[in-house]
């Protein structure tokens, strides 16, 4: 199994930036791409392991697909000007726009009917992740400068018709993880007032690192349907169970102000000037409730409304825990301490919309979609860690068969809602962010962000 | 709900990513706070009335007398060892060198440290070097944080430890030969200057000063039981801002003294004790009977 997921990395999965609320990618496999992810209740191809594994059932014989998602993520962070209280000079902030410019995402998955009644699938996806560059000597470089939460699912999933026109299905998810974050610190962070260096300089400045890695994790899918008689109409749904990510791994503490560090017999246990501390950060993967509504609408021309719900409620910390706690100085509170990130995401619906047609030929699909999706995250917990706002997504798809072999192509866009962070009492970071201490004017400004994806896919069918 | 957010989102596809705070803001030029004149004191010159001539050499203090970053209290580089080998060369021929300090001590720890300090016949001279770690956390925050603290906390606490350590000083079941100490003053890492990138405020110097200065006082209130000796004026101009040509103490080739933020290294080591010594000389060498 770990052998698998290693391969399934060196394949090239990556995770994306999360569009779909908070950290989630539903865009999995072409056809869904196309159509705003609206197939949960009509959706018969090797991604229904993740959309609705009930839809197995109507995949015919032996079906692989493959497909890549290409996102185009633009992310751009206008810090909001102050005075520095040290030197009374105004601080002016350049723009700074995310430095990753393209996340390849693969899918790949398979599926294939044992008998009329059962059938059986398998799948490599990416349903939750984020990865976004910044520059290291930009506004935003004491939040961020890289993040990359990456999660694997490899999911084998079985599904079963049901009389009546019923089938049910489940999927066990099988779930490989990695956390990676970097960011700038500051000396005078460690005991001091983040706030009276808003723009630390030169020698004052270090790096953090931290990385970790979940290398097993299970959670499940499941997933029930319904279709009339005549196949005009289907319902669909399907929950995927929540969990826990806990990455463990080190962080890597670098400050030329850092003293070296040694035992009570004045051995040296580390060097001055970088500190190193095993961490685990849990992060929380939530509940997601999809209900979904097909219909038919003539021989060549279906349309489907999928709704959304996310318990994103579930993600209401970020918690760093350092299992040392090493000291940074020799001095009263200078050294590593667990750090907690206010999150208090709130619970999401989003609304999918999918129409497709074959206007000339069985052989040539076409589709689009329409996304309307809540961000989980307000203003007041708002930072370029998670650059979700809400959103409109708009996309077009278009598959063409060939033999036994179906090419897909899907572009979307979504247009994402500007976050506006004023100076407040109460803004993103007044409680204690940046080593647990208020720091709200790091987050201050203005954030755009909007994000385009290709996906190009092969299936073959039997 | 959804109404409205169409609207903003397409009025975000269709704004441009032009800098929202391109006129900036109203300057409104805080400055960097008063200025101070530095936290030299006027260390006393005259000779002091001799003492005899030590037993044993009583190290107190926190990481600085600890020698915690420079090799621990034994390394020929430290502080407290300099000065004990020194005092033991010239004056005290055969006398013990006890070193209680601790790293990240502060003040109301000097109690405990002395309590640790076992009794023992003839005079002792005790080195001590303490206060860092009480002004430590406030020198990144707000100079008005720094004065409350400075004026609400750390200056009474100041007074407190020293009358409660010459008290136990004093106790002659404890020390029967007597005891001596040397204060030392605290040196600025930060030059007395304000220069970046620390931007160390001149308010805060103007504190280390003051605390400085009541080092002076309470070294002056009990005269015949301690001198002081000023560790601030022969650090400035080799702290942080040593390259800096527009502060006050710059000068053209010093030599950098401090290991990390608020360590010295082993010139800077060398001269503490150099400053100690001097300290020394004047208890038992240039003193008057």
């Amino acid at each position: 199994m770990r052998e698998a997921l290693i391969v399934a990395c060196v394949l090239g999965l990556a995770a994306q930036l999360g569009h779909a609320g908070g950290f989630y990618v539903p865009e999995i496999g072409g056809r869904a791409s196309g159509l705003g992810a609206a197939v949960v209740a009509d959706g018969d191809d090797p991604s229904a392991t993740f959309h609705n594994p009930a839809n197995l059932v109507g995949a015919d014989g032996f079906q692989i697909e493959a497909a890549a998602d290409l996102v185009l993520p633009r992310v751009t962070f206008f810090r909001r000007p102050l005075t520095d209280p040290n030197t009374g000079e105004n601080l002016h902030f350049a723009g700074v726009d995310n430095t990753n410019k393209v996340i390849a995402v693969p899918f790949l998955g398979a599926s294939y009917r044992l008998d009329p009644r059962t059938a059986v699938g398998l799948a490599v996806y990416t349903p939750f992740g984020a990865t976004l560059g910044f520059p290291v000597d930009g506004a935003q470089r004491q939040i961020i400068t890289h993040i990359a939460l990456r999660t694997i699912y490899l999911s084998p999933a079985i599904a079963r018709a049901l009389p009546g026109g019923f089938s049910i299905g489940a999927s066990a998810n099988l779930v490989y993880s990695d956390l990676v974050l970097d960011q700038r610190n500051a000396i005078p962070y460690v005991t001091g007032d983040p706030e009276q260096y808003p723009d630390p300089q030169g020698e004052l400045q270090g790096t953090t690192h931290l990385a970790g890695s979940d290398p097993f994790t299970l959670t499940a899918t499941l997933g029930a349907g319904w279709r009339s008689a005549d196949g005009r109409v289907r319902i669909g749904a399907s929950v995927m169970t929540p969990a826990h990510l806990r990455e463990k791994g080190d962080a890597r503490v670098a400050n030329p102000g850092i003293s070296a560090l040694f035992d009570a017999d004045n051995n040296q246990l580390q060097p001055a000037g970088v500190r190193t501390d095993q961490i685990t950060a849990t992060i929380p993967l939530p509940l997601v409730a999809r209900l979904g509504a097909s219909a038919r609408l003539g021989e060549r021309t279906h349309l489907e409304l999928d709704v959304n719900w996310t318990r994103w409620s579930s993600f209401q910390e970020l918690v760093v825990d350092f299992g040392h706690e090493y000291e940074l100085l020799q001095t009263p509170g200078a050294n590593l301490y667990d750090v907690h990130v206010a999150n208090a995401w709130h619970d999401t619906f989003s609304a999918r919309l999918g129409f497709e047609t074959s206007p000339w030929s069985r052989a040539l699909a076409l589709r689009a979609g329409l996304v309307l999706d809540q961000s989980p995250i307000d203003d007041r917990h708002f930072s370029l860690l998670t650059p979700d706002s809400d959103k409109l997504g708009l996309t077009l798809g278009a598959s063409w068969r060939v033999g036994h072999f179906d090419l897909q192509l899907a572009v979307a866009h979504l247009f994402v809602r500007d976050r506006d962070i004023e100076p407040t009492a109460s803004g993103p970071g007044s409680d204690g962010t940046i080593l647990n201490k208020p720091a709200p004017s790091f987050f201050h400004g203005v954030t755009r962000a909007g994000f385009s994806i290709l996906t190009f896919a092969v299936a073959w069918r039997q | 709900m959804y109404r409205s957010l169409i609207l903003a989102v397409v009025l975000a596809a269709c704004s441009s990513n032009k800098d929202p705070f391109a006129a900036g803001i109203d300057a409104s030029g805080s400055g960097s706070g008063s200025g101070g004149d530095g936290g030299a004191i006027d260390a006393p010159s005259a000779p002091h009335a001799c003492v005899a001539a030590p037993k044993r050499i009583v190290v107190l203090g926190d990481s600085i007398t600890a020698c915690s970053v420079i090799g621990g209290p034994q390394n020929a580089d430290c502080v407290s060892k300099q000065f004990a080998d020194y005092v033991i060369a010239h004056y005290g021929p055969g006398a013990t060198y006890e070193n209680h300090a601790v790293g990240g001590a502060v003040m109301a720890d000097i109690a405990g440290q002395l309590a640790g300090v076992s009794a023992a016949q003839g005079p002792t001279l005790v080195m001590l070097f303490i206060g860092g770690n009480d002004l430590a956390p406030y020198i990144f925050k707000s100079d008005a944080e720094a004065m409350t603290a400075w004026t609400g906390t750390i200056e009474p606490a100041l007074q407190s430890v020293y009358n409660a350590m010459f008290t136990t000083l004093a106790d002659a079941s404890k020390f029967p030969g007597g005891a001596t100490v040397v204060m030392n003053t605290q040196y600025n890492p930060f030059d007395d200057c304000a220069a970046g990138p620390y931007n160390v405020s001149l308010a805060k110097s103007a504190i280390l000063a003051e605390f400085n200065a009541k080092i002076a006082e309470i070294s002056a209130a009990h005269a015949t039981a301690s001198i002081v000796v000023d560790q601030h004026t022969k650090f400035l101009g080799h702290g942080h801002c040593y390259q800096q040509a527009t502060c006050p103490h710059y000068l053209a080739n010093a030599a950098p003294y401090m290991q990390d933020l608020i360590h010295a290294n082993a010139a800077g080591n060398a001269i503490l004790s150099g400053v100690d010594n001097a300290g020394a000389d004047r208890l038992y060498r240039d003193c008057t009977h």
